[in-house]
């Protein structure tokens, strides 16, 4: 891989929006001073701005913009954001540049045949200056701002100091819009919040399915089948892109690979390819196999951070963290849809980061099997009044007119708290295990 | 030995760092792209030189050249044909640790001088993995060393010409290729750098120059111990037909293949668990090794 | 050349290297200052592995004795064999030990 690139809000989030960012041959950036390129949506939500302006100013002076066609996100557009305060100057130069840039060279991303812009802007002259300006600006929205040091005894008598210190919006190590105050003790956190940051303008997009969910719910008169097809495919990709960043943060390439070629049958069915599920399923059920049996994802992710049946109650928790602790809790059971098609939840019961990683990689299975056994039939069905979304049940609220994404704010707080004690690789792991969304329901 | 060979060694370097990042692409199943790799390198010494805004200076620009520094001499510890063979000293092998050795305070240097947290929580983070690769590296080598009654990796070589160590001495072999995977900074050891955990860790806040050295030191790194690999375990350069130095290219392009391939194949282990298990098992077991080293010399090789 | 020699050459190539680097970064486009200003993290850091520190440096300083052992054992033959085997038992008891005393975990 030659060019990194760090991408805004994550690669995950992009890998449902359509582009996978690392197939694209772009390295994945742990942070913006080791990233060539800025991967962006055109309008950025409003928790995102000043995060984007700060790691686009760390980043290196050949830096380049890729502006990717993505969801339509009210916000900010991201050109004048970055333009209008002498962050990135389209300078007379930068275009003359143009042909050595070897992200246009090399991966063409119109081949995949999204409108997409891409614009490379370079910084010139010795700016010190401009530097020590952006400086001052950005100690007020800092990113891993606010770290303090308090000491008290630690187990073994010595006194040591906490580090204290936020990660987010935009770092490698969380779902994009996530916010995490950690306080660590050595490398063992010790406590640890998680907030989602995110907000959408108009409810209609708090989150990468929640979107192809709502235009389900709004189209309830037309044939659902066609919503099943839909809301199934969305959820396979969902969980392979999920699946990718699992693979990212246990370090092993091999897995981020496999859910990989999964995510990349699934996104060119969803682009009408449709034979290409059948080649998502194969994958899926070969991942699947070797998973469900694998000593190596055992060995990481047994026993670790585990949600038990009283917890998913008494939180509310809801979707694959649900399944996973044995509470078969899905709204697609109650779906005649679903029902005529044979659907029976996945189901697991030990709760812990294994179990929900394996629940979801039935899930995909099972959606994309779902998926085309709704193209075969074409059958009518009356619309359900939830849609069981990646990460737990949307529903339609009449009375603000949005979604409601029930047990969202649940998953967040009970990720935090099973990821304090924890050595910080497995406390990483584990936050990555709920699939944490950075978007919220507003309202 | 000619006054040549610094240079000849810091060809090797980047030649050597260029075909590692091929291998990388190639094991990751892109399409290896040298004309990319060298205009990238050539992107990044065309930026101005960074410093974080506090933190300590010093040791954030001075990581960056000590772990290249450890890099290269370690590489040149590695005999490459009897017509080239680097370093040759007596006491070679150790040198070959000694030098692996400044690693460790490059990476924690370069975590404490960027002074971010998760800089220096992966600066804390490479210590204890040195805790854990530094005794198996070491022991393995005197284990290696004891048949060729040398330290000098052209003795070692030498005493492989009729059986390679790796025949001889297998259980060294298996200590010491993850060992050396760890000291070349690659995964699954990757616990102080890794992006997906700690966003770049200990190496996460250099660009440009700073990118550039970081980014050849850790290939040269790869090659330095495959080379050594190959030294103490294939019979470097010794092979039928073809050239040693064919020979010797073929076989550390061969290990480097094989490192970079398994690094994608294993999840990172948990660091407590990394360095408690090495000490309850790796060290004990290196142990076991020299006494094994020991016997198979006085009945094989006096 | 001696190998001694080529050792500091080496090194002062490497280090030359990178300064020339610098410098020419420095000279050619200044320098800047990277991401936000903040007080840097360097807390008393809670070391958990303190007690493999400990065993570390113990086993470093054996290590000192098995580099010449392992030069001169062939010719000594099996009078050296058996020191050695004395030697590393006694480094293995030590392992198990600090084993029992819960030295191998993280504090």
């Amino acid at each position: 891989m030659v060019l990194s690139a760090f991408v805004v809000p994550d690669e995950t989030s992009w890998a449902v929006w359509g582009h996978d960012i690392a197939a694209d041959g772009l390295a994945i950036a742990g942070s913006p001073e080791g990233a060539d390129v800025l991967v962006v949506p055109g309008h950025l939500p409003d928790g995102l701005s000043e995060a984007v302006k700060s790691a686009w100013a760390s980043m290196p002076r050949r830096r380049r913009l890729i502006v990717l066609a993505g969801p339509l996100i009210e916000g900010a557009d991201v050109r004048t954001l970055l333009d209008g305060n002498g962050h990135a100057r389209v300078s007379q130069e930068g275009h003359r540049h143009q042909h050595d840039d070897p992200v246009a060279d090399e991966h063409g991303h119109d081949a995949h045949g999204h409108d997409e812009h891409e614009h490379e802007q370079h910084e010139h002259g010795h700016d010190e200056h401009e530097h020590g300006q952006h400086a001052q600006e950005q100690d007020a929205h800092d990113h891993h701002a606010m770290m303090e040091v308090t000491g008290e005894p630690s187990a073994d008598g010595l006194v040591m100091e906490d580090l204290e210190f936020e990660l987010g919006p935009l770092s490698a190590v969380l779902p994009g819009g996530v916010m995490a105050t950690l306080t660590l003790d050595g490398d063992v956190v010790e406590s640890c919040g998680l907030r989602a940051t995110l907000v959408s303008a108009d409810l209609r997009v708090p989150d990468p399915l929640a979107c192809a969910a709502w235009s389900a719910i709004q189209r309830d008169t037309e044939a659902s089948m066609g919503r099943v097809f839909d809301v199934e495919l969305e959820r396979a990709v969902s969980h392979a892109a999920w699946l990718t960043r699992l693979g990212r943060v246990l370090g092993w390439a091999e897995l981020a690979d496999g859910a990989r070629r999964i995510l990349g049958h699934a996104l060119s069915a969803r682009e009408g390819h449709h034979e290409a599920l059948r080649e998502s399923l194969r994958a899926a059920e070969r991942l699947h196999g070797r998973l469900e049996c694998s000593r190596r994802l055992r060995f990481r992710l047994r026993g670790r951070a585990v949600v038990d049946r009283g917890t998913v109650e008494a939180y509310g928790l809801t979707g694959p963290a649900a399944r996973a602790a044995g509470v078969a809790f899905d709204a697609r059971v109650d779906d005649p849809a679903y029902g005529a098609l044979g659907f029976a939840p996945a189901l697991r019961a030990a709760g812990d980061a294994e179990a929900r990683t394996l629940v979801r990689l039935e899930e995909i299975a099972v959606s994309l099997g779902l998926a085309l056994r709704g193209l075969d039939h074409g059958a009518d069905a009356p619309a359900a009044p939830a849609i069981e979304g990646p990460r737990g049940p949307l529903r339609h609220n009449a009375v603000s007119g949005g979604l409601e994404a029930s047990g969202a704010a649940a998953l967040l707080r009970v990720a935090g708290e099973r990821a304090a004690g924890l050595e910080w690789s497995d406390a990483i792991a584990a936050i990555t295990s709920f699939d944490l969304s950075g978007w919220r329901v507003a309202g | 030995m000619s006054n040549w060979t610094p240079l000849a060694v810091l060809a090797v370097a980047l030649a050597g760092a260029l075909a590692v990042a091929l291998l990388e692409q190639l094991v990751g199943g892109l399409r290896p792209a040298p004309i990319a790799i060298l205009r990238r390198a050539a992107a990044l010494l065309d930026e101005p030189l960074s410093a974080p805004h506090r933190p300590d200076a010093w040791l954030y620009h001075l990581a960056p050249p000590l772990l290249l520094a450890a890099a290269m001499l370690a590489l040149a510890t590695v005999p490459w044909a009897p017509g080239f063979r680097g370093i040759d000293l007596s006491t070679g092998a150790i040198l070959f640790s000694a030098a692996l050795a400044y690693v460790s305070p490059a990476v924690f240097m370069a975590g404490w001088g960027s002074g971010a947290p998760l800089a220096v929580l992966g600066g804390f983070r490479f210590l204890a993995l040195m805790l854990a690769y530094a005794m198996p590296l070491a022991m393995v080598v005197t284990a290696v060393a004891a048949p060729a009654a040398s330290l000098r990796p052209t003795a070692i070589v030498e005493a492989q010409d009729s059986v390679p160590m790796l025949v001889s001495q297998p259980l060294a072999f298996v200590l010491f290729v993850p060992a050396a995977m760890a000291v070349a900074l690659l995964p699954p050891f990757d616990l102080a750098h890794a992006s997906a955990e700690l966003g770049g860790g200990a190496l996460g806040h250099y660009s440009g120059v700073h990118a550039a050295l970081v980014g050849l030191a850790q290939r040269v790194l790869v090659v330095a111990v495959a080379g050594m690999t190959v030294t103490l375990f294939l019979a470097g350069w010794h092979g039928p037909l073809l050239p040693p130095a064919v020979w010797m290219v073929g076989k550390t392009v061969a290990v480097a293949t094989l490192l970079l391939w398994g690094a994608r194949r294993v999840p990172r282990p948990p660091l407590d668990w990394l360095v408690a298990w090495t000490w309850k098992l790796a060290i004990p077991a290196a142990l076991g090794v020299i006494v094994w080293g020991g016997l198979v010399t006085l009945l094989f090789y006096r | 050349m001696n190998a001694v020699t080529l050792l500091f050459v080496l090194l002062a190539l490497t280090f030359g290297l990178a300064a020339g680097g610098y410098g020419f970064a420095l000279l050619r486009r200044g320098h800047r200052r990277l991401g936000p200003v903040r007080d840097p993290a360097w807390v008393r850091f809670h070391v958990r592995y303190y007690t493999f520190a400990l065993l570390f440096i113990a086993f470093d300083m054996e290590m000192a004795y098995m580099y010449p052992w392992a030069v001169v054992f062939r010719s000594l033959g099996w009078f050296a064999y058996a020191e050695i085997g004395f030697f590393l038992t006694v480094l293995g008891l030590g392992i198990l030990y600090a084993w029992r005393e819960g030295a191998l975990r993280w504090s």
